[in-house]
């Protein structure tokens, strides 16, 4: 009778636990350069962190000391941007990160955590 | 011949009912009392809506149909029955839909913004055996139906279905009673191919839906991925007990599972979602000799899970996402009473029913949940006069949505998106009335054959926005 109790109340565990929808995604640019600040306008259309499958798109935070956080559906994702990096020694340069930006490129979100390393191209 | 049974013939006016009801009870088929008959009916069938509570179907429909049913005893333990129809007509002014079945698909449907009408030509055949050898019986059931649906112009879905039951059951008399068991399977499947004649002209896209205005956003268009293939395989099983003579306690539970995963076959047979549909039926009890009093409940469960398919060309799945959850019930209590009198035999069988509709969204968080009330009454009258055989039916009946509520901020859906639910959401909201005659007409013509006329009329209305719908049949057919 207890192993019986037992096994429904495990059954009625495993059917009332949830999948975790969502991956926590850490924005991190590449090591080796003094970026305080990293702003991206996200209302541009060329700036898009975007779902490959279903086109769900999700808005870039703002990267502090060159790193920032967001949330979104595990999935499939393509993204790209230029931004505004301020740097340390009080300069402002427009970069750009775009090594994600297309289908082949695309980087896969399907656990509860993951980190992207962007590359940034300083633009003129 | 047991009385209850004898009612209910007398109430048909005919020995088979012929309403469109294929599903038989093997047990039933093997402890009624039968005759042996066969019904060849011919029928003109219409709906037709001022404005469509479910665009997927339609605002209405003209079908032209043959349906045929023949039950026999072969002999004192082994019973047979078989049903053919076939249908043919159109659908009018489909929309938000191109698949078939929509109301076992949905939402892992496809669909388009423009529809139109919808060409429909569906067949089916079924057949039971049943044998009662000693205090052991049982029976096999199979059931296959095919359908296709089409249209000639933009955008052109070419859908064709086969659907494929067989069950068998196993049952012990005990008594003054009779359990049984019975289990099947299920394969379902569906071939799905959209045209564009003018696919650059178009106006609209072939989305692949997910449910919300969700949609693979990857997938769509109207040059490629146009091709959809549903497969669906499940079993159910059934657990009966009903009293030998019809008279005393009878109650059953029934447990479907069918799982329908949705293939693109211009992508490499990516299996981009599964639905799985969950039903569990229970009913229970109590029959006399001239009335029944019964509580029927229903839960019916879809899961639907969407794919996360990598970048390759390969389309390979990595993972899947449970993301939609749609859960419908109902309870009932019904009574039947008739008075066998000197003309006639009268009939009231009143109902009342409590139901519930719940489609939520897990990301983002969206839903449309509705509560209902419904109360119906049906009233008959049948009698003979010489070799002429009458029976009259009406109906009347009111659907009260207790509560509804959406939420659907979160969407970000576009103006179509947000328009249809709106749509959806006013006609579901809504209170309805309803009535309706059905009326039989049959005459002995020869020595065991009957020629007769049904007529069947209903009408409905929503309180609120004041939408209406017809429904009508007019058919005649041959029993002998």
């Amino acid at each position: 009778m207890k192993k019986l109790v037992l096994i429904l109340s495990l059954l009625l565990l495993v059917s009332c636990t949830r999948q975790n929808l969502f991956c926590r995604v850490t924005l991190q640019v590449e090591p080796g350069q003094q970026i305080v600040a990293l702003t991206v306008d996200n209302s541009l259309a060329g700036n898009y962190f975007r779902n490959l499958n279903t086109g769900e798109t999700y808005e870039f935070p703002v990267l502090v000391n060159g790193k920032g956080e967001l949330q979104v559906l595990k999935g499939v994702y393509v993204l790209a941007f230029d931004g505004v990096a301020a740097y340390a020694d009080g300069t402002a340069k427009r970069v750009r990160s775009a090594q994600y930006a297309t289908v082949l490129d695309a980087v896969t979100l399907t656990g509860d955590d993951a980190t992207i390393v962007l590359k940034l191209l300083e633009l003129q | 011949m047991k009385k209850l049974g004898l009612i209910l013939v007398l109430l048909t006016g005919l020995v088979l009912p012929l309403s469109g009801q294929v599903r038989s009870e093997g047990q039933t088929l093997l402890f009624q009392p039968i005759e042996n008959r066969t019904q060849v009916q011919v029928g003109f069938r219409m709906r037709e809506e001022d404005d469509a509570s479910l665009p997927a179907e339609g605002k209405g429909l003209l079908q032209g149909e043959v349906r045929a049913h023949s039950r026999h005893s072969l002999d004192s333990i082994h019973r047979v029955e078989g049903h053919a129809s076939y249908e043919r007509g159109v659908k009018r002014a489909v929309n938000w839909n191109t698949s078939s079945d929509w109301d076992l698909l949905a939402p892992y449907i496809t669909l388009d913004t423009v529809g139109g009408d919808l060409q429909k030509e569906q067949y089916r055949f079924a057949a039971r055996f049943a044998s009662r050898p000693g205090r052991f019986f049982y029976s096999l059931w199979a059931d296959y139906r095919a359908l296709h649906e089409y249209r000639d112009v933009d955008p052109r879905p070419r859908n064709i279905t086969a659907d494929l039951q067989v069950s068998a059951l196993g049952g012990l008399q005990m008594g003054a009673y009779a359990l049984s068991l019975e289990a099947g399977y299920r394969r379902y499947h569906q071939r799905e191919d959209v045209e564009f004649m003018n696919p650059k002209g178009n106006n609209t896209s072939v989305l692949h839906y997910l449910g919300f205005g969700r949609y693979f956003t990857r997938f769509s268009g109207a040059q490629k991925n146009t091709a959809v293939r549903f497969n669906g395989n499940g079993f159910n099983a059934r657990l009966v007990l009903e009293p030998v003579d019809g008279l005393g306690w009878i109650g059953g539970a029934t447990y479907a599972w069918l799982q329908v995963v949705r293939h693109l076959p211009g992508n490499n047979e990516t299996p981009v979602s599964r639905l799985l549909n969950q039903e569990i039926d229970l009913y229970g009890g109590h029959k006399w000799s001239e009335a029944y009093i019964r509580v029927d409940t229903r839960l019916r469960l879809k899961n639907g899970m969407e794919h996360i398919v990598d970048q390759t060309s390969a389309f390979n799945v990595l993972s899947g996402l449970q993301m939609l959850q749609v859960l419908e019930w109902k309870a009932s209590v019904s009574g039947f009473r008739s008075w066998v009198g000197e003309r006639a035999t009268w009939t009231l069988l009143p109902r009342l029913t409590y139901a519930g509709a719940s489609w939520q969204n897990r990301q983002p968080g969206a839903g449309l949940t509705f509560h209902y009330a419904l109360a119906s009454a049906t009233g008959s009258a049948a009698f003979r006069a010489g070799s002429w055989k009458f029976r009259v039916e009406g109906e009347a009946g009111v659907r009260l949505c207790v509560t509804s509520s959406q939420n659907l901020e979160n969407l970000s859906l576009d103006g179509r998106f947000q328009a249809y639910f709106d749509h959806l959401y006013g006609r579901w909201a809504d209170h309805t009335v309803h009535g309706g005659l059905k009326a039989l007409v049959g005459r002995k013509v020869a020595k065991d054959l009957f020629l007769y006329a049904r007529p069947e009329v209903a009408y409905g209305h929503t309180l609120k926005e004041g939408h209406h719908r017809w429904d009508g049949l007019v058919a005649i057919g041959l029993e002998f």
